[in-house]
């Protein structure tokens, strides 16, 4: 199956083949594209490796057989919430195992939310507004704005030079880049 | 205004398997090391999966876990597949079996009524 054809083919593709042969080898292909994504996903949830291998097959076979009841458009979007939610549910059902991991806010996300599919259309937003927009977020997310997009830092480098944690650095960035989103499009309403 | 944020909101699609396993093991270049990060601000399921990636003590192994992982979920797999075409041959024989009942005692109850007139 290392055919380029069957590597083009699209992730709905696939599924609609193994949905009319049953054929495990277009599955396979699939498992190569998010493999890694879901091991990840997990190991970050689980906290415990070999847990997280067998939650990754675990949600592979899940999903081949909720596949013939549900129509999938966004098979990536998707798995992403059935990856969480396997989590948060393992997390849930053996307690007293992960009970380090369970918190308020693993549980408050339960009912995960879906993830954003609308691609950003900044492009139309304006970049002059942009500097002003920048000094408006809180100084940790300014910082590492700038250091992230001005310096081209890597997360390392600004933690480093910041004393912040990777977790917080990448937080500051997520969250500053939606903040000065949110603060660009509120001048645009207004400039309109 | 700075021309390097005019890069900020662009979005870029999502790095190979191989790439987010480099990126975990800081294989990667300074600049393709801040691709992958420009994308993990914009990505969540990246973003969560390079956290845990990065949480795995032996990092090498895991090319070694992916194949032994796709090995086993395909091996079930057959196994299932293996199972449905054995219940199918079931189904198709009790079928045959029924039909063949029924075409016999249809056979006898007409030898029956004919031989009575």
């Amino acid at each position: 199956m290392n055919n380029p054809a069957i590597q083009q083919l699209t992730d709905q593709e696939l599924l609609q083949r193994f949905k009319a042969d049953h054929n495990s080898e277009w599955i396979g292909v699939l498992f190569d594209r998010y493999a890694v994504l879901l091991l990840g996903m997990c190991m970050k949830y689980l906290k415990n490796e070999e847990d997280a291998r067998d939650a990754v097959q675990q949600i592979f076979l899940k999903v081949l057989s909720d596949v013939n009841n549900h129509e999938i458009q966004f098979f990536k979007a998707w798995i992403y919430q059935v990856t969480k939610n396997y989590c948060l549910m393992q997390l849930r059902s053996h307690p007293l195992k992960y009970k380090e991991e369970i918190s308020d806010r693993t549980m408050g996300e339960m009912v995960a939310e879906p993830l954003d599919k609308k691609a950003y259309q900044e492009k139309d937003l304006l970049i002059e507004n942009m500097e002003h927009a920048i000094q408006q977020l809180n100084p940790e997310q300014r910082t590492c704005i700038q250091l992230f997009y001005l310096d081209k830092k890597s997360y390392q480098e600004i933690a480093d030079k910041t004393g912040y944690s990777l977790l917080q650095v990448k937080s500051y960035i997520q969250n500053g880049k939606r903040n000065l989103k949110l603060l660009l499009e509120k001048q645009q309403r207004t400039n309109h | 205004m700075n021309e390097h944020f005019n890069d900020i909101f662009v979005t870029t699609g999502c790095p190979s398997q191989q790439q987010l396993l480099d990126y975990v093991q800081g294989k990667l270049s300074a600049a393709e090391q801040h691709e992958v990060e420009m994308h993990l601000a914009d990505c969540e399921l990246c973003s969560e999966a390079i956290e845990g990636l990065s949480a795995i003590k032996e990092k090498e192994k895991i090319p070694g876990w992916i194949i032994e992982m796709k090995w086993n979920l395909l091996k079930q797999l057959r196994l299932r597949s293996r199972s449905r075409r054995k219940l199918e041959t079931y189904i198709y024989l009790a079928v045959l079996i029924f039909g063949i009942i029924l075409l016999l005692l249809g056979a006898f109850w007409a030898y029956y009524f004919i031989n009575r007139k």
